[in-house]
């Protein structure tokens, strides 16, 4: 017989614009899984409300190994209070997402595993995951799935399985100033991480002049492919916005006087 | 032997743009469309050409203005990844009117795969059309992913020929700075951090931007409803304001539906339920058709409303009322102050009953 379980968390609500930010750092590459950090908070109705993320570089990029560190948990705990303070509500570390780039959107026993282990030190911990780059041959139909999970001891054995928990993206017109924060901070990690690699091949001994050129060049070549496919288009994106902005409040601004004017007629 | 010819088409979009159509319902796409052709020619088999047909779309409108369409786009929630006959219509109009025959259409559908709602699906497809046959085209998320990433060297081959040695001391300072950095990795580092610059700068900018239109769309609705207040107001004191409120509407509608209907005029009865004559004390001589109806005349314009049964009984009744009319006023006094409007009999009167 089947007991039903009740869980910590009913439903989790995700702000549009974390959203934006969360899908743009899963589809920013197709060669290996991305991850990141859900800041929000838990309703008294057990709805987990996420308001931003943190994206988050991997050390360890091998297939399936998606963790995260304690450095990198302790130091989203402090950019959550900082954001508490900006906005006066009380926001902490709430969950975490990663993506499956040409995989199945379900979650892996090692995903299942690391949830129900973030789970023993907060009950309300979620885990979000992004299936992409998936097509259809036949109908050169693409696909993007997404997915929220919790993980619950099975019912025979000492493994865990997971529980499908409902998500809603909350449409939000305007973008908050944590997700544009987030959103350029992708391919300053990426240049980051590259920069450290370079750094690190530069500083071997015996290398002769020809190896450090052809190791500048790919350097080169890796950085002019970040601002080509990443950079470049958020800048793009980003002042398409301001465009489109500046257009709205200029209307707005028209609005608000012919109104002004209509209320001193009266 | 004849020739062949093999088209490629293919959709270049960015992932941020991707995700921010699905944002908004129908819009136009902008951007570039590019068709390259190449021709293989080879002595053993016939002439090949490849035409490779690429849409690197670049910019969205949500429905504003037109500059550059190169197609349009829909988001349809909960449907099949198919045109319907109303989009086809549409592609083929736009693609009259912007006199461009290579239009795109992306369509894109988001779909709930699980009942609790724990699992979403977001497809996405493009359409052309040619003669009037509209295929799919797949579409690319341009990612790091597709671009090569070369690998660096952790080891150099050994070579200890003096020449090659020679070759290095002569052409090194090319490359390398005084400090032994190679200049072209100072140079695209200097390049990155400008753009970063610019994109910190953008995103201060478009935050400020995004807060001033939260700001104006809050005041611009307050100022709404308060005018609707001040209309709804005005409208209320343009009549008399010290007079209860009427509804002029239910009047007239009234006055003309019924207004030749004695039943529905207000009128003073007496106890028996008859009306009380209009007496004035104006003695002034009036013509039969100008005297206010009589009680008679009032009882005969009753009858002829009602029924041929109640008309009947109604004229039994109006006797006996006649009869009662007659009785002495101190009786009447004696109904009046018992405080019912009802018909009295005697053994009544005496125990004081009514309802």
């Amino acid at each position: 017989m089947c007991v039903p379980i009740l869980m910590a968390v009913s439903a989790v609500h995700l702000e549009s614009d974390a959203f934006l930010v969360c899908m743009n750092h899963a589809l920013s590459t197709e060669k290996e899984e991305v991850m990141g950090l859900c800041i929000g908070e838990v309703e008294v109705s057990r709805i987990v409300h996420i308001h931003s993320v943190i994206i988050l570089r991997r050390s360890d990029k091998r297939k399936d190994r998606v963790e995260i560190s304690p450095e990198q948990l302790s130091a989203a705990s402090t950019e959550a209070e900082r954001l508490a303070d900006m906005t006066s509500r009380p926001m902490r570390v709430v969950g975490w997402y990663h993506s499956h780039p040409h995989i199945t959107v379900w979650p892996s026993h090692v995903d299942v595993r690391t949830q129900a282990m973030y789970q023993m030190l907060d009950q309300c911990f979620v885990g979000l995951i992004f299936s992409c780059f998936i097509e259809d041959k036949n109908t050169k139909t693409g696909r993007v799935l997404y997915t929220c999970f919790q993980s619950v001891q099975a019912q025979k054995g000492s493994e865990y399985e997971r529980v499908e928990i409902p998500i809603h993206v909350l449409p939000r017109e305007a973008i908050g100033k944590v997700c544009l924060e987030s959103a350029v901070e992708l391919p300053r990690i990426l240049c980051q991480e590259e920069q450290d690699t370079y750094r690190k091949i530069h500083s071997l001994a015996h290398l002769d002049p020809v190896t450090k050129i052809h190791n500048g060049s790919v350097f080169t070549k890796n950085l002019c492919s970040q601002m080509s496919a990443v950079s470049g288009p958020l800048l793009q994106w980003l002042e398409d916005r301001l465009e489109q902005n500046q257009q709205s409040i200029l209307e707005l601004q028209r609005e608000k006087e012919k109104l002004m004017q209509e209320l001193a007629a009266l | 032997m004849a020739g062949s010819v093999m088209k490629n088409t293919t959709t270049n979009i960015h992932r941020f743009l991707y995700l921010v159509l699905f944002i908004h319902q129908e819009g136009l796409i902008l951007g570039e469309s590019r068709f390259d052709e190449q021709v293989t020619i080879s002595d053993s088999q016939a002439d090949h050409i490849h035409i490779e047909e690429t849409y690197n779309v670049q910019k969205h409108i949500a429905c504003h203005r037109l500059n550059t369409v190169i197609g349009w786009y829909r988001q349809r929630r909960n449907s099949e990844q198919q045109m319907t006959f109303r989009e086809k219509l549409v592609h083929e109009n736009l693609k009259s009117a912007l006199s461009n025959p290579h239009m795109i259409f992306v369509l894109l559908t988001p779909t709930k795969t699980t009942p609790p709602g724990s699992t979403h699906r977001m497809e996405y497809s493009a359409f052309i059309s040619r003669s009037r046959h509209f295929m799919n085209v797949p579409v690319l998320i341009t990612n790091l992913g597709l671009l090569e990433q070369l690998s660096y060297w952790k080891v150099s081959a050994p070579c200890s020929a003096a020449g090659y040695s020679l070759t290095m001391k002569k052409h090194g300072s090319k490359f390398f700075c005084s400090s032994g950095l190679l200049k072209e990795v100072n140079e695209v580092n200097k390049m990155n951090d400008s753009l970063q610059a610019e994109l910190q700068k953008t995103c201060r900018d478009v935050e400020e931007s995004e807060r001033l239109v939260e700001m104006l769309q809050t005041e611009v609705s307050a100022l709404r409803t308060k005018l609707r207040e001040r209309r709804g107001k005005r409208k209320c004191h343009a009549a008399d304001p010290c007079e209860p409120r009427k509804n002029r509407l239910l009047q007239e509608a009234v006055r003309a539906l019924l207004a030749s209907s004695p039943l529905f005029h207000t009128q003073t009865l007496t106890l028996q339920g008859l009306p009380v004559p209009d007496h004035t004390d104006d003695i002034s001589i009036t013509t039969a058709r100008e005297a206010p109806p009589s009680a008679t005349n009032y009882r005969k314009r009753l009858r002829e409303m009602l029924p041929e049964k109640e008309r009947k009984r109604s004229t039994q009744e109006t006797s006996r009322n006649e009869e009662e009319c007659c009785r002495p006023a101190e009786e009447d006094d004696a109904w009046q102050r018992s405080g019912s409007f009802c018909r009295f009999t005697d053994s009544d009167a005496e125990g004081g009953g009514g309802f």
